[in-house]
């Protein structure tokens, strides 16, 4: 009889530490699980970009059948950039510089846009000579006016190399390669846990996403279970019109996008991290005197210290910050499919940002090393540890 | 938004669509060298009625299978002679996967966009054939790549070649993890099976 009470506090002892176990494994559980990430953001942003990264970084680069697998899209970038620009010559009223390079420009015309059947040495040396020529270079500059690839330059620059025969795409080719994104794809990879964060490895899912207007119809559909959003943002946009619709700014149509992920209610429960991509070209654009007022007037007020490139960028922050403290108001829905939001609940969460460049490797090991921490903090807080 | 979806597909989503069956009947089983050659040129697998469908199976696997669908509806409309059909055709495919109201919209850009709504104010049977092109190079650029180096494809290529089916395969388990991975490393030949000729 004496017996019972000590008995039974053994016991509930006993369902105490059971209960600990179990908390401990559910704990290592949520730990262990694969941290989903999603990339989103308009066509053209850098979303694809990031994901090769990971590859670089976390999986194990580019094999040589890869890199030559790239070579066709690489000359095809090559040739859509010259046939994109000499088309819109006439458009722009813009006449070639050098009489002799008018034959050049009628044999990349009769190749058409889907580019040659093969790239040939005389088909190279004609884009060579194009892109030497003082008229090409002036309806390049006035790119913002029609739909060219970002990376144009970079390639019609190396067009010597690309030409090679035995041309090996390297990383920063492989980067630079634009190819428009469809449907969702998955990848997975490993990363090694800092040891002050508890060590070991960290399994991640990304996932990938076309961006353009009827792609993101798709999003909705992956929504569950993710961890944490990277919205992907190309600031140097801010003078360029869309490809799905001429009449559209893109930096426009990135801040409508932007306040519809943040508002959806299907994402509440993930975290979201803004990278303002492409600060790179924002830079030189910037520094080769354009201005992001005359397509948001607003920016004549706005107060900052710094050169024009730096008050540009933190004028662009500005704007998307701009859409995670505004109170949650009945929009005005319009009627249109590809919007999935739908407006409820608030709740204070915060929003990170980050500037990049998602071409350069270094930049973003050094973001994703910041991101990889502050979601593993997120985790840990939630459940008590930190 | 999907059950619109399902609506106009005319039924379930997992269910062949309309235009499968036309180009499915009667179809002699692929060779080895058919499905092999899938994996070399992107106008043979879509040449090939089996390749395409193994093809649509991938892409439904990404959320990208409107693209094939709407290539599929533009070829179909191609052999169509009756102006009537033509004309009711046309309409069908623009509702399905041109405009922005439907849930299959495809990624056209503006200027395309422009000459279809141009075309169809009088539809002919080539109404949509710069969308067409502009959605085959999509395909070709952005998902076939990934097709070629899919489990899926891989596996076809190898049980075709006549190796055991999927037996303890000695690399095999760890093919998950590379799963999507937008470029898989490992070519179809880097691991045969015992007694399979060496596919090429």
């Amino acid at each position: 009889m004496r017996l019972l009470p000590c008995i039974k506090s053994y016991d509930e002892g006993v369902d105490h530490s059971k209960q600990i176990d179990r908390e401990i494994k559910e704990w290592i559980k949520t730990y262990n699980e694969a941290i989903k990430l999603l990339l989103l953001g308009t066509g053209e942003s850098g979303k694809t970009t990031i994901i090769k990264q990971m590859k670089i970084l976390h999986v194990k680069g580019f094999s040589h059948s890869e890199r030559t697998a790239m070579i066709p899209h690489i000359r095809f970038n090559t040739h859509e950039a010259i046939y994109e620009i000499i088309q819109n010559m006439p458009v722009l009223s813009i006449g070639l510089q050098n009489a002799k390079h008018v034959r050049a420009q009628q044999y990349l015309l009769k190749v058409g846009p889907e580019g040659p059947q093969e790239y040939t040495e005389e088909y190279f040396d004609n884009v060579r000579d194009l892109w030497q020529d003082a008229g090409v270079r002036e309806c390049f500059k006035r790119a913002n006016e029609y739909q060219l690839i970002d990376s144009a330059e970079y390639f019609l620059d190396r067009i010597d190399l690309i030409g090679k025969e035995d041309y090996v795409p390297s990383d920063a080719d492989i980067l630079r390669c634009r190819r428009k994104t469809t449907g969702i794809q998955k990848i997975e990879f490993k990363v090694k846990v800092p040891k002050s964060m508890h060590g070991g490895t960290q399994d991640f899912w990304m996932l990938d996403v076309g961006g353009q207007r009827g792609e993101r119809k798709k999003w909705i559909q992956v929504f569950e279970g993710i961890h944490a959003i990277w919205f992907v943002v190309a600031c140097s946009d801010f003078d360029q019109t869309l490809r799905e619709d001429n009449s559209q700014n893109r930096l426009k149509e990135a801040l409508i996008l932007f306040e519809d992920v943040w508002q959806s209610r299907f994402l509440l429960e993930a975290g979201i991290i803004v990278f303002l991509n492409k600060q790179d070209l924002l830079e030189t654009k910037i520094k080769q005197g354009r201005s992001i007022a005359p397509y948001f007037p607003k920016y004549n007020h706005f107060e900052a210290s710094g050169d024009e490139y730096t008050r540009t960028k933190l004028f662009i922050r500005n704007l998307f910050v701009n859409l995670t403290t505004k109170k949650r108001e009945r929009r005005h829905i319009i009627a249109s499919a590809e919007r999935f939001v739908v407006l409820e609940a608030s709740r204070a969460r915060e929003c990170y940002f980050h500037f990049t460049t998602a071409t350069d490797t270094h930049n973003v090991r050094t973001v994703f090393r910041d991101v990889h921490q502050m979601i593993l903090t997120h985790i840990l807080s939630n459940i008590g540890v930190y | 938004a999907e059950r619109a979806g399902e609506r106009s597909a005319g039924g379930k989503a997992r269910r062949p669509g309309p235009h499968e069956p036309l180009l499915v009947d009667g179809d002699a089983p692929p060779t080895l060298e058919e499905i092999q050659s899938w994996g070399q040129s992107f106008d043979r697998l879509m040449r090939s009625a089996a390749g395409r469908r193994v093809f649509r199976d991938f892409l439904r696997g990404e959320y990208s299978e409107e693209n094939i669908m709407f290539w599929l509806a533009c070829e179909e409309l191609k052999r169509e002679t009756d102006p009537d059909a033509v004309e009711e055709k046309a309409r069908f495919i623009y509702e399905d996967y041109i405009s922005i109201l439907s849930p299959k919209e495809v990624s056209l850009d503006s200027r395309v966009r422009e000459t279809v709504n141009r075309n169809m104010v009088e539809p002919t049977p080539h109404t949509f054939d710069e969308a067409q092109l502009q959605i085959y190079t999509l395909m070709h650029r952005d998902s076939y790549p990934r097709f070629v180096n899919s489990p899926l494809y891989k596996t076809l290529a190898r049980l075709s070649a006549g190796s055991p089916p999927p037996a303890p395969a000695p690399s095999a388990p760890t093919a998950p993890t590379a799963l999507t991975a937008p470029t898989a490393p490992t070519a179809p030949a880097a691991h045969p099976a015992p007694g399979e000729p060496a596919a090429r």
